[in-house]
């Protein structure tokens, strides 16, 4: 029988399939979970309603693409807030737990193809998780450095700090920076150096040969 | 102001410090030729572009403006020369892009139609330095993450008022005016762009429909 203490995915499972059951739901979700659930259930019926149409040639496919795009604005942005303000409820906890919640929601609107690849705060937040998950993995001491992110604001920006910090490794720039410290001393620069390594949307020029000159101790201090 | 032909002057959007703040580190690793001064103007609060650039526009006595966006970072140290020697080869060129298309599509979305921007060698980082020879191409449109211009002509703040094809318009208001825009065929990739590979298309639609009005349905 599924209650509150049951993983996010099973309680998600019992929405699916007993969307009507309001006062269980109502028990075993926090307002704010279920806000984004019954947003998400909104957005795939306002999808189902919209016949599928084929444009002709290139021009009517991407007014019909277009026209799309517009439809779903409102809701969009909508559902976004709410996600985002789920995220850094969870990231505020500062757990394993939480995080992998995070990990469950973000797979959940993949999987449903919605707002994902509208957002750029979701790709950052796709491979921010993939390094939680190779932290997990190979964790000393028990810690998961990733946990100390304590909302959105703070892990898109450590995030984008160690892109430009890899980027100004291949551009062979100075790389003193406190974050620098931060991340080597706590040994998380070579789990995102991996995850990175596979992430080919993120541009680094020269990047086989920067990732072939790694380990870190050659770039300290610009040299 | 007479345009000072020794002076580039870098206008950028600004709403996000710690994009900016790296943008602007490439730029001071720029080389600058001798001679040459480079001005940097941060435009904050822009309620568009075009008002945004038109404001750093009428702000600048320089020749040669590069309006850019703050998650550009411009890794080719000879950048400035480069670009200065290219609008030096001939004046008709009015402005240089880093990403471009050679004929914008009847639906106007540039990335659906033929772009260009790397050329056809692949050369080492060490070994890259753009040439003459290297050549450019002849587009219709460049792509708004860096626009160059040796001519001041005006934003069309009264018809595109957001984030969406100011870039598209400028090139054509170039072409009105019978300058050609070009994109150098880069051998290596003279940047990165963090636009964070997801297009932000809310209101691309609307400023699509203005812009075919204005010029598609003019276009010779």
């Amino acid at each position: 029988m599924v209650g509150e203490k049951s993983s996010l995915i099973d309680r998600i499972k019992y929405y699916m399939d007993n969307p009507e059951d309001k006062d269980t739901l109502k028990n075993i979700f926090t307002a704010e979970e279920l806000d984004i659930l019954y947003t998400i259930s909104e957005f795939e019926r306002m999808e189902a309603e919209i016949p599928q149409k084929k444009g002709k040639d290139a021009a009517e496919e991407v007014e019909i693409f277009l026209t799309g795009v517009d439809r779903e604005k409102e809701i969009s942005f909508r559902l976004k807030e709410k996600v985002m303000c789920q995220l850094d409820i969870l990231l505020g906890k500062g757990s394993t737990e939480a995080w992998i919640e995070m990990m469950t929601w973000y797979r959940l609107l993949k999987n449903k193809k919605l707002i994902i690849e509208s957002f750029w705060e979701f790709p950052v937040l796709e491979n921010m998780l993939k390094i939680f998950s190779e932290e997990t993995k190979s964790m000393k001491n028990g810690e998961i450095f990733v946990l100390a992110l304590r909302n959105m604001k703070e892990l898109t920006e450590m995030y984008f700090r160690m892109v430009f910090m890899l980027r100004r490794m291949a551009y062979g720039a100075e790389v003193t920076d406190e974050i620098v410290d931060y991340i080597t001393g706590k040994e998380l620069f070579p789990v995102f150096i991996k995850v990175m390594a596979e992430d080919s949307s993120i541009e680094i020029h020269d990047r086989e040969n920067l990732l072939n000159e790694l380990p870190l101790g050659r770039y300290k201090n610009g040299t | 102001m007479a345009p000072d032909e020794n002076k580039i002057c870098f206008i950028i959007c600004v709403n996000d410090d710690l994009f900016f703040n790296e943008c602007v580190k490439y730029i001071h690793w720029l080389e600058v030729p001798e001679g040459m001064e480079v001005e940097l103007l941060e435009i904050r609060d822009a309620v568009s572009m075009t008002s945004g650039y038109n404001e750093g526009m009428r702000s600048s006595n320089a020749k040669y403006k590069v309006y850019m966006h703050q998650d550009v970072f411009l890794i080719n140290r000879h950048f400035i020369s480069d670009i200065v020697s290219l609008f030096q080869l001939d004046n008709s060129i009015g402005m240089i892009g880093m990403v471009g298309s050679r004929k914008i599509p009847e639906h106007c979305m540039m990335w659906n139609g033929s772009r260009v921007v790397r050329g056809p060698e692949r050369v080492s980082w060490d070994n890259y330095r753009y040439k003459r020879e290297d050549g450019f191409w002849v587009v219709e449109g460049i792509d708004g993450l860096l626009m160059a211009t040796q001519y001041d002509v005006p934003w069309r703040e009264d018809l595109f008022d957001g984030w969406d094809f100011y870039d598209l318009s400028q090139s054509f208001e170039m072409r009105r005016r019978g300058y050609h825009i070009i994109v150098p065929v880069q051998n290596h990739i003279w940047f990165n762009h963090d636009d964070k590979t997801i297009l932000s298309l809310w209101d691309y639609n609307k400023y699509r429909k203005i812009f075919m009005k204005e010029y598609m349905e003019k276009r010779e």
